[in-house]
């Protein structure tokens, strides 16, 4: 603890307290999953310095959603929802004022984060043992899809063709069908957890020992491991899994589905697991004679005569409101859960608006937005969401002249010559 | 408990103490997995989530729960009764010395028993504790039963995963507890950085609900900005709507993922399959062009014109060296025999002395280059560290464990 109270004193507390205030984090990365990383980082405090190309900037930034359907470089909801809370600069990589600028940056950060293909930081005279002969101790997260070594690591990937490796894709959906996959790319999630969490441990590691180290995170792998007990029933039983719809691969549950309810497209998720929620079950229901049919009377029986069953449950979900479904059944003591769809998690549910989870941020282009917050709470440093995203270039000033101390004549040669 | 410096391992000066059931499990893995002296509490008998399946050879046993197995690398497992006064006395003497705690009981549960974050801190102000709930600890669901789909659905996972003509569907293995698990391991490292900074833990609230809806890439934001609602649309990836993006094609022995590319055209045209895309440049790479709808079928009815000479390795292989992303649809088996997952060195082999054997486990998600990842130790059999854990760190007598034993304490 001694190391950490010395520099405990030199907290910025200005700002109240935020768990990670005072740490340094050079952002390279784009797109979803490395962005994902650094998100909770700035949430929390860290100063999350953005590395933008000039003009075009995170290819995000041309993607969908825009608000209100009308493209722009800073209009895209996609870059402002995980970008939030970070400064934005613009530099040309391509010029070795640049590069210089970058190494600057390098001497006073903790962490530099990247995701590009393996050989890119190397390229550029930016690779791990060149960022330590700045920085000493500094940690370095490279986070490309499929790792820095191995046979494909020089392959494109995305968040679907990665799911599509991993198997995620495969045991998704249902027996009769062909795969269906994840409707967008969980992936990128996956591998910006693994991201995070391997800074964070090597965070600790620093704060212990004064050391940084490079930690090369493979997003495939990263998703990988979230198989789960699956991949040890391969290699323990030799079992191949297969698609099982919305049964549970492995535990004994009926009913177990997602069931149509009132309306256009309304599902209600429910999941019986033990006998104390099956007869919570078929209290809810008010106990119509077919819950007492032998057939149904065990969990193997119900198992057996699951298509039967899940006829019956839709009967009685059919004409009632999802939410209903989900409120007589939790009543009961059931896992029951609507299946929400956009507007009930933004605009009604009054789990997540007591949570706070829902944030308002002012963007000066877009409004006033509301931005997914800090999923957890804490009691001393809660985190929260300070800024909205960087414009293109909108920090060029700050970091290069507040920070780096370039006069705006400089930033102005800079930014005529094209390196800003 | 003294603190055991071991070299290069990034968290190996940490005590948990972890009381999570399958919502946590994970969480307290990743911590194990990066050298922190995990302790795993289970009731006297074992854990419940020593039943869940699948077992080692299919054999119900619950010293043999894959899922167990899978979960409780690195931790090691003692046996204690949370109910009993003498149990909540040995806890709190645990609790003293933890760094941090992670549980994952219904919310209040632990208060009740006199062994809330509130009955901790004041003689270990340094605790960071972790709790992980369906949807949180307060709040007019925090009572709410869930599953890892309950888990899903109420966050807005599910809606969008399926064909349009059936219902949403699960993603495979339990994502929602990996969603929870995730977002408490990065809570908790976020917590102990400020511990180590000031030394004051605090207590971190996780809701599985929310941690699913901050996962849902852009289903959220096209409501916000765009006030649609994005609806599950077969293989097709969500973020570039309704198009050609991400879709599945049948190949000769499975499917070949299609995104990030309309495809390998010369490879295509090599096979006489190309018809009429090298034709015209706006099958390259004008996107409005190739979403016309018609465009889309005869696109797609090329590919799989294309793809049902070839099998998946040989696409694969052949499309990512020509750069075009397109990628194999692995099942377990492809993805267990993956040569870059080989190559890395994904797979791990763990020593289960008991058995005489050792098992073929899923390894790192990420590579330090000064602190490996690494399982030292397989899940602990039921009670297995009670003599380590209480006669050396807590200084009980061997005769007071059978006691406490026999009382039904541990």
């Amino acid at each position: 603890m001694s190391a950490g109270n010395q520099k405990g004193n030199q907290r910025d507390t200005k700002n109240g307290l935020d768990a990670l205030n005072g740490l340094k984090i050079l952002d390279f990365t784009w797109v979803l999953a490395g962005p994902t990383a650094t998100k909770f980082l700035a949430d929390h405090g860290a100063e999350v310095i953005k590395i933008e190309r000039r003009e075009l900037g995170d290819r995000v930034r041309t993607t969908y959603p825009y608000a209100e359907d009308e493209p722009g470089t800073n209009r895209s909801g996609y870059f402002c929802n995980v970008n939030r809370g970070k400064y934005g600069v613009t530099l040309n990589l391509k010029d070795p004022r640049g590069i210089e600028l970058i190494k600057k940056l390098v001497a006073r950060s903790d962490v530099v984060f990247e995701n590009f293909a393996a050989e890119v930081m190397a390229g550029l005279g930016l690779g791990y043992e060149q960022l330590k002969e700045i920085k000493p101790d500094i940690i370095m997260i490279s986070m490309s899809g499929m790792g820095h070594t191995g046979p494909y690591q020089e392959f494109i990937s995305y968040g679907p063709t990665l799911q599509a490796l991993s198997g995620l894709t495969y045991l998704t959906g249902f027996p009769d069908r062909d795969p269906v996959g994840p409707g967008f790319s969980y992936s990128d999630f996956a591998g910006g957890w693994a991201g995070v969490l391997a800074c964070l441990h090597a965070l600790h590691y620093k704060n212990r020992t004064g050391k940084g180290q490079w930690v090369d995170v493979s997003q495939l792998e990263g998703l990988c491991v979230l198989m789960g007990p699956g991949f040890l029933d391969f290699s323990v039983n030799k079992r191949i899994p297969e698609r099982m719809g919305n049964r549970h691969p492995f535990r004994k549950a009926a009913p177990h589905g997602a069931y149509r309810c009132e309306g256009e497209d309304k599902w209600c998720a429910i999941t019986v697991f033990t006998e104390d929620e099956w007869q919570g079950f078929c209290r809810a229901l008010k106990n119509p004679p077919w819950t007492r049919e032998e057939r149904f009377s065990t969990m193997t029986g119900r198992i057996e005569n699951m298509e039967a069953l899940d006829q019956l449950v839709e009967e009685w979900t059919n004409v009632r409101s999802a939410q209903e479904v989900m409120e007589l059944l939790q009543r009961e003591g059931v896992p029951a859960g609507v299946v929400q769809e956009a507007p009930d998690l933004v605009d009604k549910d009054p789990q997540l608006r007591h949570r706070g989870f829902w944030v308002e941020l002012d963007h000066p282009e877009l409004g006033i937005r509301k931005h997914e917050g800090v999923s957890f709470t804490f009691t001393k440093t809660p985190g929260r969401l300070k800024r909205p995203a960087p414009l293109l270039g909108e920090h060029n000033d700050y970091v290069f002249g507040e920070i780096l101390g370039m006069t705006p004549e400089e930033i102005k040669k800079y930014t005529d010559e094209e390196v800003f | 408990m003294g603190e055991v410096v071991e070299k290069n391992s990034a968290l190996s000066d940490l005590i948990v103490l972890d009381l999570t059931d399958e919502k946590g499990a994970y969480c307290t893995k990743i911590i194990a997995d990066m050298g922190a002296d995990v302790i795993k509490i289970e009731k006297p008998g074992g854990d419940d989530t020593r039943d869940l399946p699948p077992f080692a050879n299919d054999v119900e046993d619950r010293e043999k729960s894959l899922s167990f197995w899978h979960y409780n690398t690195n931790k090691r497992g003692i046996t204690l009764n949370l109910e009993v006064p003498k149990g909540q006395e040995i806890y709190k003497k645990l609790a003293e010395k933890a760094d941090i705690i992670v549980e994952s009981y219904p919310p209040g549960y632990l208060d009740k028993l006199g062994l809330g974050y509130q009955d901790l801190s004041p003689v270990n102000p340094g605790l960071i504790m972790t709790s992980i709930t369906p949807f949180g600890q307060t709040g007019p669901y925090r009572d709410y039963k869930s599953s890892d789909m309950v888990g899903c659905a109420m966050g807005g996972f599910m809606t969008t995963h399926g064909y349009p003509d059936q219902p949403p569907v699960i993603l495979y293995g339990d994502q929602g507890f990996h969603m929870a698990s995730n977002n408490a391991a990065i809570a908790t490292l976020i917590a102990l950085y400020f511990r180590d900074m000031t030394g004051d833990g605090q207590f971190i609230d996780v809701s599985m609900q929310a941690a699913v809806a901050a996962s849902v890439e852009v289903y959220n934001l096209v409501y916000i900005y765009q006030n649609d609602v994005m609806k599950r649309q077969g293989t097709r990836h969500a973020t570039f709507g309704p198009g050609e993006m991400g879709n599945l094609i049948p190949c000769k022995d499975g499917f070949i993922c299609t995104f990030g590319s309309p495809g390998p055209y010369d490879w295509m045209e090599a096979d006489g399959v190309a018809g009429k895309l090298l034709e015209d440049p706006r099958w390259v790479d004008d996107i409005e062009f190739i979403r016309e709808p018609e465009n889309q079928a005869y696109l797609r009815e090329r590919q799989i014109e294309f793809a049902k000479f070839h099998d998946k390795e040989e696409i694969f292989i052949g499309c990512q060296n020509m750069h075009v992303p397109w990628a194999k649809v692995n099942n377990f088996e492809d993805m267990f025999n993956d040569p870059q997952l080989r190559d890395r060195g994904f797979c791990v082999e763990v020593e289960h002395p008991e058995l005489e054997t050792s098992f073929i486990y899923p390894g790192a998600p990420y590579k330090h280059t000064e602190t490996p990842w690494k399982i030292t130790r397989r899940a602990p059999l039921i009670g297995e560290h009670n003599e380590e854990v209480y006669t050396k760190r807590l200084g009980f007598s061997k005769e007071e464990l059978s006691q406490l034993a026999q009382k039904g304490v541990i």
